[in-house]
């Protein structure tokens, strides 16, 4: 398995879905419309921290704010296997995020 | 027993085997623990109430690591198998077996400092079990087993 899409499933296998991440060689993940929040992006950020093999990661459609977005971009700086990411339609960014 | 070793390695059929309350030594579980990576196809294990000690029951717990078919694993009631000894290369084992799914350690002592040093760390790589029998310290290991049956039912199948 190298892809796990998540997409409109139920919030509640965000985290456990960061175990099979950790325990699979898998390199891409979908979490369109899960209703990621703040508080998910913090799970996020700590596993980028380890700089996994992951290349890409979709958040579109999700409720996380400028400050979830802070938390990852955060790591980013670190990470160097990451190739991908993308936010689309996330209607809490603001400019402020993209700074 | 080792012609029912013997047997073990070669059958495909059979999927059940209870051999609680009998007086397995621990030359008796040596050589049951043979059949460990060669069998896949028995999945239900029962070797409650017997005679052996650490020293033979931790040659299990290694080969157990190796096995690919064992879902229900039954050791309740071994009261000479402790959490300082054999008990700990049966978590250890888990880190690499990724199939069995129910482990009965009903009336086996374990204490506190063996889930959190020992158990719960293994579970952390283990995607597979899911459920724990017995009165053992709560709390430690649930969220572990509770993300394998989530993985499990919902998050796998998706792939």
């Amino acid at each position: 398995m190298t892809r796990l899409d998540l997409t409109n499933k139920s919030i509640r296998l965000f985290k456990p879905a960061f175990k099979l991440l950790k325990l699979q060689d898998i390199r891409s993940v979908d979490f369109t419309g899960m209703g990621v929040q703040d508080d998910h992006m913090q799970i996020l950020a700590s596993y980028l921290r380890s700089n996994p093999n992951l290349r890409s990661i979709v958040l579109n459609n999700n409720p996380f704010s400028d400050d979830g977005l802070a938390l990852i971009a955060l790591e980013l700086k670190t990470n160097t296997k990451l190739a991908h990411l993308s936010f689309k339609g996330c209607a809490n960014i603001t400019d402020e995020g993209l700074k | 027993m080792i012609d029912l070793v013997d047997f073990l390695n070669t059958n495909t059929k059979l999927e059940e085997l209870a051999l609680g309350g009998n007086i397995i030594s621990n030359e008796g579980i040596v050589n049951l623990s043979k059949f460990l990576p060669n069998n896949s196809t028995l999945v239900h294990l029962e070797i409650s109430k017997n005679s052996f000690t650490d020293s033979g029951f931790e040659v299990f717990a290694k080969a157990l690591a190796f096995n690919k078919g064992l879902r229900f694993l039954d050791i309740s009631r071994n009261k000479d198998i402790s959490d300082e000894a054999s008990l700990v290369t049966l978590v250890e084992a888990l880190v690499r077996n990724q199939t069995l799914k129910t482990l009965d350690l009903t009336a086996l002592k374990i204490r506190k400092p063996f889930m959190k040093l020992h158990f719960e760390p293994s579970l952390r790589k283990n995607m597979c079990l899911q459920r724990v029998l017995g009165k053992i310290p709560p709390l430690i290991i649930d969220a572990e087993l509770e993300t394998n049956m989530i993985i499990e039912k919902e998050v796998s199948r998706l792939n």
